[in-house]
């Protein structure tokens, strides 16, 4: 075995001493390496340092902090975050279940509507959204046509509208790595399942699910990360009365005198992005499941 | 095979599966569903069900600036961030795969990963007050919004080249050394042949990812350079019209296009690789 | 072009721990030498060495009394054949041939001359411009043959060139490398772990085990006179047999050697009738009896040598060597009785447990 072992490490150029000295000798990783990581420095380390200085120019912490809209805001984001998540996790499993498991022709059409949703641009899905809950938009005209109702449906600019909107668009992100997950089965053990007697339910709690659970849990971290620091659908359909933590920042982005505030709030929220993603990542191997 | 094997295994348990599998389908068309059928009204008004059959809207689309403007913007910001991306994102999947797997080559992974979670928001404005900094007015240009653009795709990039990168033998590169191949010459004319489709598909998937985003372009595009989606957005939050409906259209049916044959292309790569490898 | 390759107490150390102790060679210009061992002994660490593709952490590396260990693999001047060919999978079979003259700046009229004549050589003449995917499996083993020599390096590295090729085509491609290595020239260094390849191609064979080199010499010689067990064991069916105070156990005849073990190939036996009284004999239990065609292959047991594998002539009478039937066997008269001697048995303890239940 340490024959192959010792050709499968080797990276190509065949200098495996220090990263540095087979950059520079032998197979090009730092001058490969070496602009991308300055990029991100400057571009993604920079500014988002850059943010810690300005939320400490002005006691911004503090201000954000005391705020009882801001406090408000924070646990409203968290609740959209977790809801949509859990939702989309069902949903997005169920989903990539029925992918995997209809007869070949319904697969295909599962499989287009789940593409032109992914492939659909996010304004005008939520554009659909707000034509939906016009108050005399279709949901209106099929409950009037069916005799359910006459007055104009309110549900646009609710703080509720935003979670069907939301969980449609983070499905996707859910429903691929998922099926991915499924592609990957063994067969056998399906097979070896059913051979010793395995009913259904069996057969999916305590085969199929196991096995896809790092895969649901990747799909499920990301669309809470992502619904943190969600911006437009949120202020396009949800309350003006009730904003998310990216709407406050949004509202006080170019506002004299209150950048540092804005500054100390996105600092919040990157934080908490940071620390669901790293505590993920522990747990469920997520950027294994992204960065390979 | 799998799929036969998991369908005998769930036996009728399936059935639930499949018929909420399909009230899923149908709900993820819904939006678009109604989109559609508005942009054609003949009426003055959006209306659902629309009024009539007319093309009017489209053409209304060309004529105002409001919106060829915007497109041009947009097309011109979208080429230049996803084309830095993908030559980001392509070096740091070649670099990545030269390194030893350990404790920095995981450091550095969590780092390419992390513009995919970040909060636009949050981002945007340590960008923009940076640029502000900045002697020289730059902030005044599309470049902030450029670089940002490409900062939030370069994961997607990487992922999708490091992704192919993993399908090409290592011992490849090493057979190119001993030939006398140098690492450039190895790159250029070994590795990035093999991975040109997935090159141009992360390239593709990044340039839709710009083209659609709105966030970044709401805070950072200068007040005279607003990008297609900001212009949606603002429309869409000051009235709700015709013209909205029929450029949503039209840049849903380009986006399904452009990406569907960007993964038709994607997929027969990957199929001839496999064949290759075979 | 050919050079003279020397390894001098080679070490490599991969993740802490030394995985080659010290390995020395020494390959004439022109010699085709073979590394045989079980895997992780060594052997493909020891090519991979020469290649430049695993850096050493002690030793040297020679072509030609200049020390090559700290140059990169594309500064070596070598050819290696990868065990999966690594065949360039978007080039033509041309464009593969040619990689290596590409590589050094070599014009492209004279790139494709030499290609044309390195396929005729590997006989493949005229498929240079078909895609590689194309081909069969030993065609494509040709095609990497023919890329490694293209440029005419200093020395030709074969890894397990055989390895992918099922057993008829082998043989055929055993001989074929020869023939080729012979035409050309070049100092080869092959890796295998089968030994009937390693005899068959080879001018020299070095045995490998634990990173070490335990044995180089000629295959004759090898098969003759292992200078250990593991030796004798690796290269063809072996019997060991006990020698204790100058006697060969069983067969109670003086040998030279006072203690160690007796190498007895299968073919070194004959029936006891056949051969005059004053050869050595001992009378064993058959246990089973196959006709191989060319011989029959015998299971034997003897009460206090144990089990042996024994090969009898074709035209020997199936009814006197039935299965359970006792015969005598005796040593045929030109077998040199090779003994190891005890002090250089570096039989690990779990066959030598083996040994002592044998003697």
């Amino acid at each position: 075995m340490n024959d192959t072992t010792a050709t499968a490490t080797v990276p190509a150029g065949g200098r495996l001493a220090s990263p540095l000295r087979g950059a520079l000798g032998g197979n090009g990783a730092l001058w490969l390496l070496v602009p991308p990581v300055t990029f991100l420095v400057l571009l993604l380390v920079v500014p988002l340092g850059f943010l810690v200085y300005l939320a400490l120019q002005d006691s911004g912490f503090s201000k954000a902090l005391g705020d009882e809209i801001f406090r408000a805001s924070i646990w409203r984001t968290l609740v959209l975050a977790a809801t949509v998540s859990v939702l989309t996790l069902i949903f997005g499993t169920i989903y990539a279940m029925a992918l995997a498991i209809a007869p070949k022709g319904v697969a295909i059409a599962l499989l287009i509507a789940l593409f032109t949703l992914f492939w659909t641009s996010l304004l005008v899905r939520t554009y659909g959204w707000m034509l939906l809950y016009l108050p005399q938009g279709p949901i209106y005209s099929v409950l009037h046509g069916l005799g359910l109702r006459d007055a104009p449906v309110e549900v646009f600019q609710k703080t509720a509208a935003a979670y069907p909107a939301m969980v449609h668009v983070m499905l996707p992100y859910v429903v691929l790595p998922v099926y991915a997950a499924i592609r990957q089965l063994d067969p056998m053990h399906l097979r070896a399942a059913r051979v010793l007697g395995a009913g259904p339910l069996l057969t999916l709690r305590k085969v199929v699910l196991p096995q896809l659970r790092s895969g649901i849990m990747a799909g499920a971290v990301l669309v809470f990360v992502m619904s943190l620091g969600f911006y437009v659908t949120p202020q396009l359909l949800g309350s003006p009365t009730g904003p998310m933590v990216a709407s406050l920042i949004g509202a006080s982005f170019n506002t004299p005198g209150e950048t540092s505030t804005a500054a100390a709030m996105s600092l919040v929220l990157l934080a908490v992005v940071i620390v669901v993603y790293v505590a993920a990542d522990r747990v469920f191997k997520v950027s294994e499941q992204w960065g390979r | 095979m799998m799929d036969r094997e998991l369908r005998d295994g769930l036996g009728l348990a399936r059935i639930p599966f499949l018929v909420l599998g399909v009230v899923l389908g149908l709900f993820m068309l819904v939006p678009l569903a109604i989109v559609v059928p508005t942009s054609w009204t003949a009426g003055q008004l959006l209306e659902f069900p629309p009024k009539g059959f007319s093309l009017q809207w489209y053409r209304a689309v060309f004529d105002d600036d409001t919106w060829t403007g915007p497109i041009m913007v947009s097309l011109r910001v979208s080429l230049f961030a996803s084309l830095l991306s993908t030559v980001m994102g392509t070096a740091t999947a070649l670099g990545m795969r030269r390194l030893m797997q350990g404790r920095t080559s995981r450091v550095m992974r969590s780092l390419f990963i992390m513009p995919l979670a970040i909060p636009y928001v949050s981002y945007a404005l340590g960008i923009y007050h940076l640029f502000l900094k900045l002697p020289s007015g730059l902030a005044d240009t599309t470049l902030p919004l450029i670089l940002a653009q490409a900062t939030i795709t370069f994961p997607l990039v990487y992922v999708v080249v490091a992704g192919a990168l993993a399908n090409v033998d290592p011992r490849l590169s090493s057979a190119a050394s001993t030939m006398g191949a140098r690492w450039p010459t190895i790159l250029w004319r070994i590795e990035l042949p093999l991975i040109k489709t997935a090159i141009i598909g992360g390239w593709v998937f990044a340039f839709a990812t710009c083209f659609d985003e709105a966030t970044l372009a709401i805070f950072l595009s200068p007040v005279d350079q607003t990008t297609l989606a900001q212009q949606l957005y603002r429309e869409a939050s000051e009235s709700i019209a015709p013209t909205l409906s029929a450029v949503s259209t039209m840049i849903t049916m380009l986006a399904i296009l452009v990406l569907g044959i960007g993964s038709l292309i994607m997929g027969r790569g990957t199929a001839a690789r496999r064949g290759g490898n075979a | 072009m050919s050079v003279q390759l020397t390894l001098e107490d080679v070490r490599v150390a991969l993740g802490g721990n030394e995985i080659l102790h010290g390995v020395s060679l020494d390959i004439a210009p022109g010699e085709f030498l073979t590394l045989l061992g079980p895997s992780g002994s060594g052997k493909t660490t020891t090519l991979n060495v020469i290649a430049g593709l695993v850096p050493t952490s002690g030793g040297h590396v020679r072509f030609d009394q200049q020390p090559v260990e700290k140059r990169p693999p594309h500064d070596r001047d070598i050819g290696l054949v990868f065990q999966s060919y690594a065949l360039f999978p978007h080039m033509t079979v041309g464009e593969n041939v040619a990689f290596p003259l590409l590589t050094r700046k070599v014009d492209k009229a004279k790139r494709r001359a030499v290609a044309e004549q390195m396929l005729e050589l590997v006989q493949l003449p005229g498929t240079a411009d078909r895609p590689v995917r194309s081909l069969s499996g030993g065609q494509q083993q040709r095609i990497a043959l023919a890329r490694a020599l293209a440029p005419s390096p200093s020395v030709l590295l074969l890894d397990e060139p055989m390895a992918a090729l099922d057993k008829q085509l082998r043989e055929t491609m055993q001989i074929e490398v020869k023939r080729i290595q012979q035409e050309v020239g070049v100092t080869t260094v092959a890796v295998t772990h089968d030994q009937t390849e390693a005899m068959t191609m080879s001018d020299r064979v070095a045995i490998m085990r634990d990173g070490n080199v335990e044995q180089i010499d000629t295959p004759e010689a090898l098969y003759r006179r292992p200078a250990t067990l593991f030796a004798a064991r690796f290269l063809g069916e072996t019997n060991l047999v006990a020698v204790r105070d100058g006697r060969l156990a069983g067969f109670g005849t003086g040998v030279g050697a006072r203690s160690g073990t007796a190498v007895l190939r299968p073919e070194d036996f004959a029936l006891g009738g056949d051969l005059p009284g004053s050869a050595p004999r001992l009378s064993v239990r058959v246990t089973t009896a196959s006709f191989q065609g060319t011989r029959y292959r015998l299971d034997v047991v003897h009460d206090e040598v144990g089990a042996m594998i024994v090969t009898l002539p074709a035209s020997t009478d199936p009814t006197t060597i039935a299965p359970g039937t006792t015969i005598e066997l005796a040593l045929n008269d030109g077998c040199d009785l090779h003994v190891v001697p005890e002090d250089v048995e570096s039989e690990p303890p779990l066959v030598s447990a083996d040994l002592t239940i044998a003697a």
